[in-house]
């Protein structure tokens, strides 16, 4: 059973289907990797339309609340197996908006991450590197995030919930803004 | 084109030139609606936007009009100050319908009151609590710590999350 | 001996079946190597679509109620039905003396089932997609049926083994060079029978989200490549059948088939996708001006003088 796993994963890891999820400023870098300077469809990398069809979630850049609770509805569309890379600073530690009020700070609190790729930008040779690496992750059996989101559902629920579904203010109110009676 | 400034100041209100193409107009709160309505049949017609500028130590915010007339090539630029603490203010959208979706911009961001605008509903921000984020006394580093859980230590906060299995 | 003989023609089934499967996939592949050295990339290799077809199978899938299953089921079955009656070479598995309409009726069939099957996902978007490929198949059904009855009226038969047999003994007695205004017209409407630039409406990636496979995912999406691929082989071997005078190989079956399919991904390569009203009235304009202009030089041919 084993060898059979190992050939699935084989396989798995020759051919990764792609959606991008680019609201951050990190779709920019892209079309130059699909196209003929760094061509990613030599690894058997091609972007697809919608969740369903998908292998891997790209996220560009930086995630604002509302865009968070996108991208967790389009993870859970997603078939598993599949992985979330996770593409400039902004996912890491929020970036140049470490201190923003409306832009999460790293990204695998909410859904889990298999590789980050950190820059500001990264380059596409860096995404190319992190794709070669996340097939090697998938032929050996490591990139398993998928797996850690089913068995940790509520760690990252409770997380989630506590950014998208606030019941009262984070921060006492300094002034109550005047409102007309 | 100088006469367009002459014509504002004999209406007893500060007005200068910024450069040759946009001249600056500052306007008490209370007479800011006939103000624009003056200006907009002098040929200012189109509505270029609607900005807010909090000035905390002054205990005011300043609402920036901005203007443009095709006709003169000149742009307007319309200022005026309310309270900080009793933020209210007549609606324009009967002038520009379009200044009603900037008002209801700054009423989410700064808690403008726009008496007259019938839709300040939320609109960029989802199931926002506290105070309004734009406002100068808001803590976003705070508010980023307290929601985010963000650490500015020598790790920036890259420290893996807890141990989970 | 029935039984026995069942069970050969059960597994030549199997075996004919598998054989489209893996040839189309291979096409596939080659085409997406092909399209790569025109954009001046390296390109996947030519196996890749084995692999993309293997890790789809693997992957987990979620349906949509019984109607996607079946959907899916009746998209796929016909093409393979269709297939039996296909002459692969020397080798037809169903010799029938109505093979030709046969094949025609069931290729329409699979497309009704695989509408069934993704409008019962739900998604506006595969409504759109699904719409758009009836309406194409609207468009390019017309100029085929223009072809096939100059076929049928210059053969005399629908017998698809028949009508290779007219054919043999040299390049002269193809139906290519009797009809050759027929083959134009079939070529192109090959292009859109196949989906591809600029007829590729129905799966406009980047405008409705891949159309009717928006909602199919894992083994679901392997079933969809599957058809595409079973589709793509019996679609050029009838031409194949039709116009180049069969073949008395599987091989020399393949590269014609692999000529025609060549052409097709050259003109995919360079042509912007066009808007569906626009292929439709296309189909309605040149290829049927062409299909019904070789029906009237066959019909005075063959009716009027007699040649």
């Amino acid at each position: 059973m084993s060898e059979w796993t190992e050939i699935v994963d084989y396989f798995r890891g020759r051919s990764m289907w792609m959606l991008h999820y680019c609201t951050g400023c990190g779709a920019i870098e892209l079309p130059p990797t699909m196209t003929s300077r760094w061509d990613m469809e030599r690894f058997g990398i091609t972007p697809m339309a919608t969740p369903r069809q998908a292998d891997i979630l790209l996220i560009t850049g930086y995630l604002a609340i509302k865009t968070l609770k996108r991208v967790i509805y389009t993870y859970e569309q997603m078939q598993p197996p599949k992985w979330v890379l996770g593409f400039g600073s902004c996912t890491i530690n929020g970036g140049i908006y470490w201190d923003s009020y409306n832009v999460i700070e790293r990204l695998d609190k909410y859904i889990p991450v298999d590789i980050y790729i950190a820059g500001c930008m990264p380059r596409p040779e860096a995404i190319l590197d992190s794709f070669v690496k996340l097939k090697e992750m998938v032929q050996n059996g490591e990139a398993k995030g998928y797996e850690k989101y089913v068995k940790n559902y509520e760690w990252y629920k409770a997380n989630q919930d506590k950014v998208l579904k606030r019941t009262k203010p984070v921060l006492e109110r300094i002034e109550k803004v005047t409102k007309i009676g | 084109m100088a006469d367009i400034l002459d014509e504002i100041r004999a209406m007893d209100l500060k007005a200068s030139w910024l450069n040759d193409w946009e001249f600056e107009v500052i306007v008490p709160k209370e007479r800011i609606g006939s103000v624009l309505d003056y200006l907009k049949s002098r040929t200012f017609k189109g509505f270029m936007g609607l900005s807010c500028v909090d000035w905390i130590d002054e205990g005011k915010f300043e609402l920036v009009y901005i203007l443009q007339s095709y006709d003169l090539s000149l742009e307007a630029i319309v200022k005026t100050k309310i309270p900080r603490h009793r933020p209210v203010i007549e609606s324009m959208n009967a002038i520009w319908k379009l200044c009603e979706v900037y008002e209801r911009e700054m009423h989410e961001f700064f808690g403008i009151e726009f008496v007259g605008n019938p839709n300040l509903r939320p609109f960029f921000l989802e199931n926002w609590l506290d105070t309004p984020p734009l406002r100068k006394d808001f803590d976003t580093l705070a508010f980023s710590e307290e929601l985010f859980e963000f650490k500015e230590d020598e790790t920036h906060g890259i420290n893996p999350p807890e141990r989970i299995e | 001996m029935v039984i026995v003989e069942f069970l050969i023609k059960l597994s030549q089934g199997f075996g004919i079946g598998a054989l489209a499967l893996a040839t189309g996939l291979l096409f596939g592949g080659i085409a997406r190597k092909i399209m790569a050295r025109i954009q001046r990339r390296y390109g996947p290799p030519f196996t890749q679509n084995f692999m993309d077809l293997f890790k789809l199978l693997s992957k987990g899938s979620v349906s949509h109620g019984w109607a996607f299953d079946l959907g899916l089921v009746a998209g796929f079955v016909p093409m393979l039905a269709a297939l039996m009656f296909l002459p692969i070479g020397p080798f037809t598995l169903f010799p029938s003396d109505s093979s030709l309409i046969m094949i025609v009726y069931l290729m329409m069939m699979a497309y009704l089932g695989m509408a069934m099957g993704v409008l019962a996902s739900g998604n506006p978007n595969s409504a759109i997609g699904m719409s758009r490929a009836l309406m194409l198949m609207a468009g390019y059904e017309v100029p085929f049926a223009a072809v096939i009855f100059s076929i049928y009226f210059f053969s005399k038969t629908g017998y698809l083994t028949q009508i290779v047999a007219m054919q043999s003994g040299g390049f002269m007695n193809w139906n290519i060079v009797k009809m050759p205004l027929g083959f134009l017209a079939v070529e192109i409407v090959l292009q859109g029978m196949l989906g591809e630039k600029p007829f590729d409406q129905a799966i406009a990636p980047a405008e409705i989200a891949s159309g009717p496979m928006v909602e199919l995912g894992g083994k679901y999406l392997g079933f969809g490549m599957i058809q595409h691929s079973v589709a793509l082989f019996l679609e050029t071997g009838i031409i194949v059948d039709l116009f180049l005078g069969g073949a008395p190989n599987f091989w020399i079956f393949i590269a014609k088939q692999f000529v025609l399919y060549f052409v097709v991904v050259l003109v995919d390569a360079i042509l912007p996708r066009l808007r569906v009203h626009e292929a439709t009235s296309f189909f309605w304009k040149l290829p049927l001006f062409l299909g019904i202009l070789q029906a009237v030089i066959v019909i005075i041919q063959g009716g009027v003088l007699n040649v």
